[in-house]
């Protein structure tokens, strides 16, 4: 007989065995003008099995039908590996046939769920993407219903070859199936990516994720990494239950990198531990913006159509919250859990730090910005401004931003205008410092959002100089050098478009129309509202305002394609440029009475 | 080679149109057709070549069923010379270079259309006084004539310093060609000087000739890296970089200028392969690596989409493009040179180098003068 001529099953195991070495060990040695040498050996030795199976009839029909069908799998697999994928598919497709009628038994599940899952990858190398989702979500399936049938750990494929006494524990094998699987569902999360399925993509991402966890298969700062890169994605989404547990979960895995691992994973250390002070600075910058996005989505709610806090919706939103409160978060909750139980503790205890629910006043919001306050002290330590510019100055203009939003919940208007200072006080020594040259675009980032910090602050010092029965002196000062600031801002924003010949461009670029024409109109607006006991120097003041609002309209009517962006703004100026005149007539009037 | 290398440097000139405050001059965009190479591949007559050059800015490529034909700044054809390269595509640059602004130049193009040549010359040649020599040591020669020149206008009252660095950018490292005991340096980031090569030596040059034997020494250590250390010269980015500084005096006001020169040679654009452009290829999850390595990059292209969210994300550009950001859709002026290689063979590395082209066309940059005022008026 053949297999005895061979050794018999212990030499067609050993052949089984050598080749997939060959194949996963010796090829990555593979030099780059061989690289596929060790595969082809491989696949030789793999052919030679199969020939010696069909002459070793022994266990019957179905076992040899199984080991085949093992051998269809790894030469399928072998030729998409060496690029040929009509063969692959070939000895793939033989695979399936043959395990088709006993797919669902524990000698076959996992086999034919890799067959699949390689199927998936095979289509997807073809460009036909809808092909590869029917067959991984054919393997999804096929799993589902085995462990609601079944479940028992079921045998994996490389035990078909192999002598009895080497058999895997129960345990080894449910670990290698749930391996198995939690590929399938990766690669789905990426078919959904590709067919722009946004949303199951994500959920795929989350169960992968959370598999992961379960089966102790991942590394903490990669898995950190990628949980926190989740969390924007539901932030993006206003999810900010699931953007909060990804962060906590985030937060306490990374805090297992660096501990010695467990004794089966000794030979896999973490590819990049080096990095470790970085990677907790850039989940703390998620959490920063978690913070951000919730206290702007509240403010969004609770804003009237002057951006003022509404107090009527406040109220409403107080009322529905506490109904509301208790019924759904349970139920979404239980759907997105990570983790097992002492893990799920600790994401837990995490979570308790900060609120998910919308802040509806100052008390709420405050909380939420302190922890996005302490969050940037983290990132900042990391990402200091000599070394990490850009970064730097990323966290800090989220500062302001934090103090912004939190301005919007505060009723008292000096207090108001002190976060504002403090806003002035972070972002003005960092612009004084920063080369244009090199960072323009951040120059005028910061350019708009000083002048717009001024001007807020002086609209705020006037509606406090309304409530005085007369203007004093210093609220005057106050109110003029505030102005002055912001025009300086402004200005200093438009000419940085100016072309190196120092020339305003004729027609603005799309990207800069709006900031640019905002800042003209503010520009105008706050000539406006200089205040001056000079006739003559308010008469100055109202011309150049007037010039500016002009620019507008004239702009506008030149190139009407620039009218949807600003028409608010539009609208005003139109206005402005009709009554300006007549109000500068009086005045005119009024002084040469005087004469 | 490291994910994501060349196919950033795609992604980052495509995302650069729509971010928020790019303007003013576009790239400029050169197409370099290179003969086919020397064996006699022309014996078919036009037969095996896929494209043909219509006018020194429109091109045609033998596309089925229709032509397609695109149009650059500037498209030189087989016999342009490396004399006639120079002066079309580096000279304006070089000039820019002395009045204070940044400039960039970048070869593209599959491995063998002929990257390497144009920007240094035969690659058997070490002499850059050769005839064929390419657009990084005609550049010296322009800058180093230029400084003269305003020296001699200007006497006493104007200095210059020159410096240099050669790096080479492999598998997402940074190595240093100017002292090959050195490895794994970083990019940091300096609130005046911007992005930088922390630790990179910078050779002071005072001549042409010194700048040509910095040039020499650097490109011999690349070479002898990529045999002796395995490191393949086709996946590794090539940045020569010179920084030029001009130092005037008027009464008491110092004026200095300084700009920056970037010579780029970038790895072969057929590697792209590697990277997610590939298009719908799945990544696979490694056999033996528990780590399912493209999950992250998958995520991150779901919150890539987010809709204006403020948003963190947490895997970084990679090192070329964080090293060139300026020149691409930033503060400098740039130009593209793609080499294309006419060979029917390469129609499909032709049409991806001539697409990405067109689309660099659309990149916007805007140059600024790099001056800065010190001392005192009153």
């Amino acid at each position: 007989m053949a297999a005895a001529a061979g050794g018999g099953w212990p030499a067609v195991c050993g052949k089984f065995r050598a080749a997939r070495t060959l194949s996963a060990v010796e090829s990555l040695k593979d030099p780059e003008t061989e690289p596929y040498r060790s595969k082809y050996s491989a696949r030789a030795l793999l052919q030679e099995v199969k020939q010696l199976l069909s002459a070793a009839e022994e266990g019957g029909e179905a076992v040899l039908a199984v080991r085949r069908a093992v051998l269809e799998y790894e030469l399928g697999v072998n030729h998409t590996d060496t690029e040929e994928l009509s063969a692959g598919e070939e000895h793939l497709q033989r695979c399936t046939q043959l395990l088709e009628p006993h797919r669902l038994s524990p000698d076959c599940v996992s086999l034919y769920i890799q067959a699949q899952n390689n199927l998936g990858i095979l289509w997807s190398q073809r460009d036909e993407i809808e092909t590869a989702q029917t067959y991984l979500e054919s393997a999804e399936a096929l799993y589902n219903q085995y462990m609601k049938e079944d479940g028992n750990p079921p045998l994996d494929p490389s035990e078909h070859f192999m002598a009895e006494e080497e058999k895997l524990t129960d345990q080894e094998r449910s670990k290698r199936f749930e391996k198995a699987y939690t590929h399938t569902l990766y690669y789905l999360a990426q078919v959904y990516q590709h067919l722009d399925m946004i949303e199951k993509a994500a959920q795929y991402c989350h169960t992968t994720l959370k598999r992961q966890l379960e089966y102790c298969g991942y590394y903490p700062v990669e898995w950190a990494r990628n949980a926190a890169t989740l969390s924007q994605y539901y932030l993006s989404k206003e999810c900010f239950m699931e953007a909060r547990h990804c962060l906590a979960a985030a937060s306490v895995i990374f805090s297992q990198a660096g501990q010695v691992p467990s004794a089966e994973d000794v030979d896999e250390t973490e590819p990049d531990q080096q990095d470790l002070p970085e990677r907790k600075a850039e989940i703390a910058r998620c959490w920063i913006k978690y913070c951000l996005n919730l206290l702007q989505s509240a403010r969004k709610l609770l804003e009237d159509n002057i951006g003022e806090l509404d107090p009527d919706r406040q109220l409403e939103l107080k009322a529905q919250r506490k109904k509301e409160e208790d019924e759904k978060e349970t139920g979404r909750k239980k759907a997105v859990l990570f983790g097992t139980s002492d893990i799920c503790d600790s994401v837990l205890a995490m979570e308790e730090k900060v609120s998910s629910v919308y802040p509806l006043d100052f008390q709420e919001a405050r909380e939420i910005f302190l922890v996005g306050q302490n969050y940037v002290q983290e990132a900042k330590e990391f990402f200091q401004v000599d070394g990490y510019v850009t970064d730097h100055i990323e966290i800090v203009q989220d500062h302001s931003a934090l103090f912004k939003v939190l301005a919007f919940f505060e009723e008292d208007y000096e207090r108001r205008c002190k976060m504002h200072k403090r806003r002035i006080d972070m972002l003005e020594p960092i612009y004084a410092d920063l080369n244009p040259q090199y960072y323009l675009l951040i120059c005028r980032q910061l350019q708009c959002e000083l002048a717009d910090t001024y001007y807020e602050m002086m609209d705020l010092k006037v509606a406090i100089g309304n409530r005085l029965e007369k203007l004093d002196s210093h609220t005057v000062k106050k109110i003029n050098s505030l102005a002055q600031f912001a025009i300086k801002y402004y200005e200093l924003f438009l000419d940085s478009l100016r072309n190196p010949d120092k020339v305003f461009p004729e027609k603005l670029e799309e990207d800069v129309l709006r900031p640019a024409m905002v800042a003209k109109f503010h520009i105008a607006r706050l000539y406006g509202k200089l205040i001056t006991s000079d006739s003559k120097k308010q008469l100055e003041n109202m011309q150049t305002s007037l010039e500016y609002y002009t620019f507008l309209v004239d702009y506008c009517e030149k190139y009407p394609d620039a009218v949807p962006a600003i028409e608010t703004e539009l609208e005003l100026s139109k206005e402005m440029v009709n009554l300006l005149p007549a109000s500068m007539e009086r005045l005119r009037a009024k002084l040469s009475s005087f004469v | 080679m490291a994910p994501g290398v060349r196919g950033d440097l795609r992604d980052s000139s495509i995302s650069l149109l729509n971010s928020p405050s790019v303007e003013g001059d576009a790239v400029k965009v050169f197409v370099r057709v290179r003969p086919p190479s020397d064996r006699p591949a022309l014996t078919d007559g036009d037969q095996g070549l896929c494209l043909s050059v219509l006018s020194s800015n429109t091109i045609r490529l033998h596309s089925k069923p229709e032509p397609k034909i695109f149009t650059f700044d500037y498209v030189a054809n087989m016999e342009t010379t490396q004399e006639s390269v120079f002066s079309s595509v580096a000279k304006n640059i070089v000039e820019s270079c002395m009045n204070g602004y940044n400039g960039t130049i970048f070869a593209y193009g599959q491995t063998g259309s002929g990257k390497t040549f144009t920007m240094m010359g035969p690659s058997d040649s070490d002499n850059f006084t050769h005839s064929l020599r390419g657009v990084i040591p005609r550049s010296f020669e322009y800058l180093f004539f230029l400084i003269e020149r305003e020296k001699e206008k200007a006497g006493s009252g104007k200095s210059f310093l020159c410096k240099c660095s050669f790096i080479e950018i492999y598998n997402e490292q940074i190595f240093d060609l100017l002292d090959s005991a050195s490895a794994g340096l970083f990019l940091r980031e300096h609130i005046k000087k911007g992005v930088f090569v922390d630790g990179a030596v910078e050779q002071v040059l005072s001549s042409a000739a010194e700048a040509y034997q910095v040039l020499t020494t650097g490109w011999r250590n690349r070479r002898v890296a990529s045999t002796s250390m395995n490191r393949e010269s086709s996946r590794s980015h090539a940045v020569f970089t010179i920084t030029v500084e001009s130092m005037e005096k008027n009464n008491e006001v110092v004026n200095i200028r300084s700009s920056l020169l970037n010579l780029v040679d970038l790895a072969g654009s057929e590697r792209q392969k590697d990277t997610h452009t590939e298009g719908l290829r799945l990544k696979e999850a490694g056999n033996i690596n528990r780590s399912l390595s493209c999950l992250g990059q998958v995520i991150t292209a779901l919150v890539d989409v987010g809709n204006g969210k403020q948003r963190h994300i947490c895997y970084r550009d990679s090192k070329l493009t964080f090293l060139l950001r300026d020149s691409l859709g930033g503060n400098a002026k740039t130009c593209i040179i793609a080499n294309v290689h006419p060979g029917s063979k390469c129609f499909g590395e032709t049409l991806s180098t001539l697409n990405f082209a067109q689309r660099a066309k659309l990149i916007k940059n805007k140059a600024v003068v790099n001056e800065d005022t010190q001392g005192n008026v009153s």
